[in-house]
């Protein structure tokens, strides 16, 4: 007897939400299937005031700001994820008896939460060019089609600058969000200096942000209340929680939090799943006719390698370099912080070092003020005291920097499931693609000078630390089966198709958020295409 | 309003319920005083009456509302709105804010009152003790003129009598002039040094000096006789006065029954504490330049002219008058160091500094009562990291107006007599340098969190959880000899990034940026550049200094032995 559930949506990160949410639409009936922590109560009470309101009011902002436990007192050395604060704490919370994931210097991070990842995603969107799709495994006219479909669900707001060459082709844009007191000077001054930076092929823009300008969808305008690294009122920044919310008054879906998805078996009528409930306590199987694994690139990769008992196998690791450089905006010293601003990323400069767009380097600007100055003092060497004063003086100027790099598969670098259930990730550094990168990052830094940003020096946060995984399973020859098809179906089972990072062959510096939803919006149409065409009989697989 | 022909008359019928009974017991049989108790005990109000305390929120004045309270009588306390006070506690004490140099708020404080008590007064040698002392004296007389035979018990200082004076003595004896001028019922009272619990005054500084120096610096030859005197017999003599009409008009001295030298004192208190004290006497000469520049280069000297001025001259101090006409029998020295040592006993028992050795520091932190030495840590780091960020808002508000050519408002903002517009912001850097000073000033010797337990109790809880093997070697220096913070910190920083006071510095400094009262520090707008710069060398420059010095210091910062008696 066929089940009843067309798909098994594994996860509900910005890959699942997007597949759920496509397949729906087509039709189609959705079991997402999710281990789906929430913020604990205390730490994620609403906010609807200003960041400064908030600071001067509220009595009860330490266990905002700090944590119940204190966990935001940064007494270690920088950690992989900065921008996971306090009240988003949950989102790197793990389920009981989860596997871990073994690795040395390497931060590999899972999420559990509703959203996965994606509840703490700093919303820039930028669709790949054509050549980083090709690299990446991907078809170019449907993802094109798919970009501008996720854009219109998400709301991306942005500007047609100079950008728009290097950045990728993206038509459903809304207005872009105002720029603060150091993005709209530093654009300024690259319109005066644009030849010369532009001889040094440096493209500098407002960023693509899932961020909403105008209410739409029931999802508020922001604010410019400052608070994005603390919450999210009014839904104005896109999180994948708000799409399984959606969801969850149609017919057709159904959400099953606290489960684990552990392996899956397929059988003549469909695919079964296996899952834990995310305390330990309980087994249980879920049947569908198909299953779309989104539980982000590790997850996926350890579901997937479980269930074909691929133990000591090596299979593909990419993950982009990231690195942060504090600077100062020397134009703005002795000038105040605006009033009303966002703290998503503000600019972004892009580096194009071959002239080719194929190997792209991008860094993203963020003002500093509202991730608090005591963070701050950890990396001064002054005395406390000191530092206080002259971070605060320096507050208004101080930007951050975020630079990333792309990254492209490499024999050294893999994940082998190994035979206790861990999850080894390995990926080290390669020297040559050192230089290169050092040799990218000293041209961004001269050109964050021209623009009169002086970069204080560079901080690494770790390998791992852009928490943008993937390479495990991409597009791949007939004759792999740990390859998917066009489909992004997995070549070693029938009806089991893979949509997060773990489907991308090559991670260009773009952040691959955006792509992901794009790709699941992809896929989910073909599956839904696929069942349309055939309603009762199951999907044959001619190569296996 | 009153009939101002009778005052006294409404005086004693009014003042007639919170007689004190039983203030003091032990007054001399055969005393010819007259009898505290006034003389109509029946015609008694139902409501009692108020008093206005000036000063309340002061070291005395805290003592004094209590005292009062327990007597009976109905207190208003007027404290400046930027002051830090314990009364909230008290819903029956009725706080007002003002300033007492803004006559307005003077005469609303008096409203409603019969009486006056005068605690108000600059300390040391700020410039603006004029202002406090004689204009505040001015307007308490013209508001309790207005008022209608108001009676007013004024405190005033031992130091009105030498003969060379600091602005403070001049201040004070220019305002008992101001009393004494006008007609008014005035009682002046002139007390000795006071001492008591909490960390305020000249005795709190000694014993901070005896307990963390090597050597005790003391002024002039040490052979200044003083007679010291406890806050609450203070406190209870004011009680007394208020309602004994026989001392209207007139001064007493009060001091304690034992009379002893400079150098007598240290020793008595060093036997306290548990300690040998040993003392440096710094020639008269070379005392009172060094105050000078102390108090023209420090915020808040540790030692004022005045102190240095008296410290040396012969104050001839008789407290016979005041046992005759109201009962003053002050306790006896002796007595009075061991209360003090009850009041702290508890909260002493688990200092660090009584332990033997550093090793015992930590042992100490596991015990249950280690709570109070982080409690002490939270308020020193507290005041240390506020100086960061609690300045500068006045000084850079004042230069925004002059340069606006805004005159009298920058005027304005330097006078805060005068309520200007509601700035937030100023606002809250005033208060700011209100939460830095409770820090500073409070008790670090018993514990007491005072007006801010939250961000005690939040350090105490955060230090456990976050440090729980307890303190290093660095963290128990800083403990006992708090003066090398700023030293260790710059050393630290440099040498030891990841080191355990570091660690605690920055929790301290998280606390602090995520409490309200602080937010306007941390948030304030960046000086204009040329200050902006200015301001970086200058801190550059002293980070420099300090870390020189604490580089020499860091390897002296070992566990090591304490000899201590108690």
């Amino acid at each position: 007897m066929p089940p009843d559930i067309d798909v098994i949506v594994v996860g509900s990160g910005p890959a699942g939400a997007q597949a759920a949410e496509a397949l729906v639409e087509a039709g189609c009936t959705v079991t997402m299937l999710d281990v789906g922590f929430t913020p604990e109560t205390a730490s994620a009470r609403p906010l609807v005031r200003s960041f400064v309101e908030l600071r001067r009011s509220d009595p009860e902002q330490q266990a905002y700001f700090l944590g119940e436990d204190f966990r935001g007192v940064p007494l270690q050395r920088l950690g992989a994820a900065p921008q996971v604060t306090p009240p988003r704490g949950h989102v790197l919370r793990i389920a009981t008896g989860h596997p871990p994931v073994v690795s040395d210097a390497f931060a590999a991070l899972e999420s559990h939460a509703l959203g996965g990842l994606g509840a703490a995603w700093g919303a820039v969107s930028f669709p790949y060019l054509d050549v980083e799709l090709e690299r990446s495994g991907l078809p170019v006219g449907a993802m094109r089609a798919s970009y501008e479909r996720v854009a219109r669900r998400v709301g991306i707001s942005g500007e047609r600058d100079d950008l728009q060459p290097v950045r990728g082709p993206l038509e459903s844009l809304e207005p872009s969000l105002p720029t603060d007191h150091n993005a709209g000077p530093l654009l300024a001054s690259y319109e005066r200096r644009r030849e010369r930076l532009q001889r040094d092929r440096l493209f500098v823009g407002r960023p693509l942000l899932a961020a909403l300008s105008r209410p739409r969808d029931g999802r508020e305008a922001h604010a410019l209340d400052d608070l994005d690294f603390w919450a999210n009122p009014g839904d104005s920044v896109y999180r994948p929680e708000i799409t399984v919310r959606e969801l969850q008054k149609r017919r057709g879906f159904a959400y099953r939090g606290g489960w684990r998805v552990e392996t899956f078996a397929e059988d003549a009528a469909g695919v079964k799943v296996a899952a834990t409930s995310a305390d330990g306590a309980v087994r249980r199987e879920f049947r569908a006719r198909r299953l779309v694994l989104a539980a982000g690139a590790l997850g996926t990769t350890r579901i997937v390698l479980s269930s074909l008992q691929k133990v000591g196998r090596r299979v593909p690791f990419v993950c982009n370099a990231h690195l942060y450089a504090p600077a100062v905006h020397l134009r703005q010293l002795g000038r105040p912080h605006a009033e009303r601003c966002h703290s998503l990323a503000q600019l972004t400069m892009i580096h194009d070092p071959t002239g080719d767009r194929s190997h792209l380097v991008q860094a993203q600007m963020y003002s500093y003020r509202s991730l608090l100055l005591f963070r701050l003092m950890k990396e001064s060497p002054l005395p406390a005291r000191e530092s206080l004063w002259i971070m605060r003086a320096l507050a208004p100027s101080f930007v951050i920097w975020a630079i990333e790099h792309e990254d492209e598969p490499a024999p050294r670098s893999y994940c082998v499931l190994r035979g206790d259930g861990a999850l080894e990730a390995v990926h080290p550094e390669d020297r040559d693609v050192e230089a290169h990168r050092r040799e990218a990052e000293r041209v961004l830094m001269r050109g964050m000078r021209r623009l009169g940003c002086w970069p204080i020096r560079r901080v690494h946060s770790g390998a791992g630390s852009s928490l943008h995984y993937g390479g495990q399973f991409p597009a791949g020859a007939v004759d792999d089966p740990l390859s998917t098809d066009e489909n992004g179906r997995l070549r070693a089972a029938r009806a089991v198709h893979v949509v997060d990072g773990s489907a991308l062959r090559y991670l260009p510096a773009k952040g691959l958020t955006f792509t992901l939803m794009a790709n699941a919006d992809r896929v989910a149409m073909r599956i839904a295409a696929g069942l349309r065409e055939s309603p009762s009989t199951n999907p044959t697989n001619a190569e296996v | 309003m009153r009939d101002p022909a009778l005052p006294l008359a409404d005086l004693e019928n009014r003042l007639s319920l919170p007689g004190p009974a039983g203030a003091f017991p032990s007054r001399p049989p055969g005393d010819p005083a007259p009898p505290i108790m006034p003389p109509h005990p029946t015609a008694v109000d139902p409501s009692p009456s108020q008093v206005t305390v000036f000063g309340a929120a002061g070291f005395i004045g805290r003592v004094t509302v209590e005292e009062l309270r327990r007597a009976g009588w109905r207190v208003r306390a007027f404290v400046r709105p930027s002051e830090l006070h314990p009364f909230a506690a008290s819903p029956d004490v009725d706080v007002t804010q003002g300033d007492i140099r803004d006559a307005e708020t003077v005469r609303l404080a008096l409203a409603g009152s019969v009486a006056v008590v005068n605690l108000a007064g600059a300390k040391a040698d700020e410039p603006e003790s004029e202002a406090v002392n004689v204009g505040g004296a001015r307007n308490l007389v013209a508001a309790a003129r207005a008022a209608g035979g108001v009676r007013i018990v004024h405190i005033s200082t031992q130091a009105v009598k030498i003969a060379r004076q600091g602005i403070y003595a001049r201040t004070k004896l220019a305002a008992e002039r101001v009393f004494e001028a006008s007609d008014i019922p005035v009682t002046i009272l002139r007390p000795s040094v006071v001492y008591g619990a909490g960390e305020s005054g000249v005795f709190a500084a000694m014993r901070r000096a005896i307990v963390r120096l090597p050597v005790v610096p003391v002024p002039g030859d040490g052979r200044w006789v003083s007679a010291p005197v406890h806050v609450a017999d203070v406190g209870k003599a004011i009680v007394a006065c208020l309602v004994t009409p026989a001392t209207i008009g007139r001064t007493y001295d009060l001091g304690g029954p034992d009379r002893l030298s400079m150098d007598e004192l240290l020793d008595r208190m060093a036997v306290h504490c548990g300690r040998r004290c040993r003392k440096l006497h710094i020639p008269f000469a070379v005392a009172l330049p060094l105050a000078r520049v102390a108090v023209a280069v420090l915020p808040r000297a540790p030692l004022s002219v005045s102190n240095v001025l008296g410290s040396n001259q012969e104050i001839p101090i008789d407290i016979g008058p005041a046992r005759r006409d109201f009962g003053f029998e002050p306790r006896s020295l002796e007595e009075g160091l061991r209360s003090l040592e009850r009041e702290s006993a508890g909260a002493r028992a688990s200092r660090p500094i009584s332990s033997d050795s550093g090793r015992d520091v930590r042992g100490c932190e596991e015990a249950a009562g280690h709570e109070t030495a982080l409690t002490d840590e939270a308020r020193l780091f507290a005041w240390y990291l506020l100086a960061g960020v609690a300045s500068s808002g006045r000084t850079r508000r004042l230069l925004r107006l002059t340069r606006r050519g805004d005159a009298k408002a920058g005027r304005r903002v330097l006078s805060p007599s005068r309520p200007t517009e509601d700035v937030p912001a100023r606002n809250g850097v005033r208060a700011l340098s209100g939460v830095r000073r409770f820090f500073r000033q409070s008790s670090v010797e018993s514990g007491d969190s005072g007006a801010f337990p939250d961000l005690c109790e939040r350090y105490v809880s955060a230090a456990r959880r976050l440090f729980p093997a307890g303190c290093d070697d660095e963290v128990a220096f800083v403990r006992r000899h708090p003066w090398a913070l700023p030293f260790l910190d710059a050393a630290c920083g440099f040498f030891r990034p990841r080191s355990q006071l570091r660690g605690r510095l920055l929790l301290a400094a998280a606390l602090l940026e995520t409490t309200p009262a602080c937010a306007e520090g941390f948030l304030a707008p960046p000086p204009s550049r040329m200050p902006l710069f200015f301001g970086i060398a200058v801190r550059g420059l002293s980070s420099v200094v300090k870390l020189l010095a604490g580089g020499v210091l860091l390897p002296f910062v070992r566990p090591t032995c304490h000899r201590i008696s108690t």
